[in-house]
């Protein structure tokens, strides 16, 4: 308690925590120091809060009364007690798990911490602001993307009914987000169920895997699928599962997580991208992009590493059972995508660049 | 221009009857109008300037001094308006970035502090519980009478009047020494 | 009572009654630098985000006290067109500016002393003369902190005041009586329970079990009759007991006490 803070004959002065950067990572604090400034000292220039651009919003500003000398005290009280987690988390013999939840609660208080993640771009972070390898921001960011983006995926999965027809369920742990850059240029994260047109799906997206749980980036690997499971099959008169795009044996860091052109080779690929063709009065077609994590072996630390060439010969991508192959190869689905083709008048110029078949078109028949 | 003295409750809301109540030609209307926009000098609105001939006549509602409703009434009215928000709430607090992870941090630092004291309160009450266990424990080992005189139900005890309250500040009289068995 | 270690005590084991009388504070507790503060910071804000004081309800239009108490408020910047206003346009609504805090002035009454609503309150000192004096018999000090009875036998040196049990009397009653028998009959108290708060077994079997009450008026004096066994008597905080009592003794009946 504050007050049994007991005063001894040489003055313990309390450790600040918070203003040491020579153990903590510089984005445990504000980058620009007028901010900075600002925050923790209060603005004593007449000017107004440093946050405000303009001018004439900056002299209408009227900060509360007595916040700055509050918050003086609380910021003491909360740096107390984070070092007193931080030297419990220091202890060696603690395990892992244990250590992280310290670490978490010791910077969780802090205010530039608070103020990086709740003014800064979450997604597309810059490292120096946001650092997801750091607890506390993974943390952050695990109950911002819980509040809406993991709910709307869900949501979006089980509404178009993903779940079921590709894999059993999901428990989503990562989050995964996909862009078309390639074929369009267009800087835009997409939506999860969102209708895309075929020129927009003519070159394979990149995939960004935020991972929020304590794993090992240097030897988890991932495997990334994008199955179409609405491809119909007239033999059997029902729809079948086609495998657009596979990708294994992806490494991906906190922050470092966008899978482009840079981060694998041709090694990596599984299957090479087929865009979505969908075929005229044929339906809606689904694209479920599939975030899984390959098995990691718990004694030797190291994760199993899936050989293509062959794993290939396992599978038909025409007719991909996805169930099969995630079992085969032990692999744990961790976030999924999904968004929808329809046809178009530019599948066919699609199916011409790729070299595929003319696409049938089909009628409605009285049964 | 036969003109009709209108008074009362007109029924019927349509300016074309009034044109023929009034038994005067359009064109004449037109032209009051006219003379009477140019003096408004509010060319727009002359379709507009129909209306007032429109307008028809209620019941006197609200008279000068307001003599419609009763005292009693206007007291009702304004100790509903007392307890309305309407025109007395201040505007929303807006704060700044630096201000709101101020606010934040001093209300998680209260909420922090609160918990350590109730963690405290807890522990003292779970101490104080398991003792009075361990001493009634004892008591009815050792002696079984005085167990069963002490093991009586007391709920509905209540804390007597005169034990005062702490305040702020103490009161001028402090304790009340002369008391005597009654 | 556990079926194991059953201790086989005797239903002979000398058994007394100890007497926790307490005096409970009669001021609040002091409050911390950051709860001063935080209580600060939420008033200011309670009155920022406060409803503007209806003053057509408590003031009837047109009345002399109405008249009276408008020229006393600071009127607010009221909206002019043309003007610029660089803090921010006027939003008054009931003679409140929206954007501020209210400061409601009440007007200082002509009549009378004691018709001021406004006079400051004195506030009576809370270190009282027998704090600076020390007097540990009197009831009066530590008005923050809760007191406790302490009583120095002349055999046995300060503890807390026992009693041998009696026939037929439950210990909340030996207790009592045995109180009033060695401090007087002029003290009001009450127990809070019948049953003993805590238990200490010592090492010669004997039990000692603590009723715990209250004094809420009167005062102790050594009676006649306790005289020849008790020299002085003392009201003390924990603290000072702990100085008083020796450390086991302490220990063990610590939980007993409250700061």
């Amino acid at each position: 308690m504050y007050k049994r803070f007991i005063h001894t004959g040489r003055i313990t002065r309390s450790p600040a925590v918070w203003s040491d950067f020579t153990s903590r990572s510089t984005s445990l604090g504000i980058s620009s120091q007028a901010v900075k400034e600002s925050v923790l000292n209060g603005d004593k220039l007449e000017t107004g809060p440093v946050t405000l651009k303009r001018k004439s919003n900056r002299m209408k500003y009227n900060s509360p009364v007595l916040i700055d000398e509050t918050f003086k005290t609380c910021y003491d009280f909360l740096e107390k007690r984070s070092g007193v987690t931080y030297k419990h988390a220091n202890n060696p013999k603690i395990n892992p798990e244990f250590k992280e939840k310290l670490l978490i609660k010791a910077e969780i208080t802090n205010p530039e911490v608070q103020y990086n993640f709740q003014f800064n771009d979450k997604l597309d972070n810059v490292t120096s602001i946001i650092d997801y390898s750091l607890p506390v921001y993974r943390h952050l960011g695990k109950k911002h993307w819980e509040s809406y983006k993991q709910m709307l995926l869900m949501q979006r999965l089980e509404s178009l009914k993903v779940i079921p027809d590709t894999l059993p369920t999901l428990t989503p742990r990562v989050s995964v987000d996909i862009k078309f850059p390639y074929s369009t240029g267009v800087n835009q994260w997409i939506e999860p169920g969102k209708f895309l047109s075929s020129g927009v799906t003519s070159l394979e997206p990149i995939v960004k895997i935020q991972e929020f749980e304590l794993v090992d980036p240097k030897e988890q690997l991932y495997t990334v699928l994008i199955v179409n499971p609405d491809e119909p099959d007239l033999i059997n008169d029902t729809f079948k599962t086609t495998l657009a795009y596979g990708l294994t044996n992806l490494k991906v860091d906190y922050n470092d997580n966008v899978i482009d052109s840079r981060k694998f080779f041709p090694r990596n690929v599984l299957a090479k991208y087929l865009p979505p063709v969908p075929e005229k009065n044929a339906g809606n077609q689904r694209f479920a992009v599939w975030v899984l994590r390959q098995n990691m072996n718990s004694e030797t630390k190291k994760c199993d590493v899936i050989d293509n060439e062959a794993v290939i010969s396992t599978f038909d991508r025409n007719n991909f059972n996805i169930r099969g192959f995630v079992k085969e190869n032990n692999l744990d689905p961790v976030g999924a995508h999904v968004w929808r083709s329809t046809w178009d008048s530019n599948v066919k110029n699609v199916r011409d660049k790729y070299n595929l078949p003319k696409g049938r078109v089909f009628s409605r028949v009285r049964t | 221009m036969q003109k009709r003295n209108y008074r009362g409750i007109k029924r019927n809301n349509s300016p074309v009857d009034i044109v023929l109540e009034y038994s005067v030609s359009q064109e004449y209307l037109t032209k009051m109008l006219s003379i009477s926009v140019r003096s408004c000098s509010c060319q727009k609105n002359v379709v507009n300037l129909i209306k007032p001939l429109n307008q028809v006549r209620y019941k006197r509602t609200k008279s000068k001094n307001s003599s419609g409703i009763t005292p009693q009434t206007q007291r009702i009215i304004t100790q509903l308006s007392v307890l309305s928000a309407r025109k007395k709430q201040p505007k929303m607090l807006k704060l700044s970035k630096e201000d709101l992870i101020k606010h934040q941090t001093i209300q998680t630092a209260w909420k922090t502090y609160q918990d350590i004291l109730k963690q405290e309160r807890q522990e003292s009450l779970k101490l104080q519980y398991n003792k009075i266990d361990e001493a009634m424990n004892v008591l009815q080992e050792v002696s079984p009478k005085l167990y069963k005189q002490a093991n009586v139900d007391e709920s509905g005890k209540i804390f007597p009047m005169e034990l005062r309250v702490p305040t702020d500040f103490p009161p001028r009289k402090i304790w009340y020494h002369e008391y005597k068995k009654q | 009572m556990s079926a194991t270690a059953k201790t086989v005590l005797s239903k002979n084991v000398p058994i007394r009654a100890n007497l926790i009388l307490s005096r409970i504070p009669l001021v609040v507790p002091e409050q911390t630098k950051m709860e001063k503060q935080y209580h600060e910071y939420q008033n200011q804000l309670e009155r920022r985000l406060m409803w503007t004081f209806p003053a057509y309800h408590y003031f009837k239009k047109g009345t002399l006290s109405e008249h009276k108490f408008l020229s006393v408020q600071n009127k607010p910047i009221s909206k002019v067109p043309g003007v610029w206003y660089p803090k921010g346009i006027p939003d008054i609504q009931h003679g409140r500016e929206r954007s501020k805090v209210q400061e409601v002035i009440l007007p200082k009454s002509e009549t009378g002393e004691g018709t001021n609503l406004t006079r400051p309150v004195e506030k009576n000192s809370i270190v009282t003369p027998a704090d600076e004096s020390g007097n540990t018999a009197s009831l009066e000090r530590r008005l923050r902190n809760t007191l406790y009875l302490l009583v120095n036998y002349k055999k046995t040196g300060w503890n807390f005041p026992k009693f041998e049990i009696k026939d037929g009397a439950s210990l909340d009653i030996i207790a009592e009586d045995g109180l009033r028998n060695i401090g007087g009959e002029n003290m009001n108290t009450w127990t809070i329970s019948k049953k003993p708060a805590g238990v200490v077994k010592n090492k010669d079997g004997s039990c000692d079990f603590f009723i715990k009450s209250h004094i809420l008026a009167g005062k102790f004096d050594i009676a006649k009759e306790a005289k020849n066994e008790i020299k002085e008597y003392a009201w003390l905080t924990k603290e000072e007991i702990q100085e008083k009592l020796n450390k086991d003794y302490f220990n063990e009946t610590e939980y007993l006490l409250s700061k």
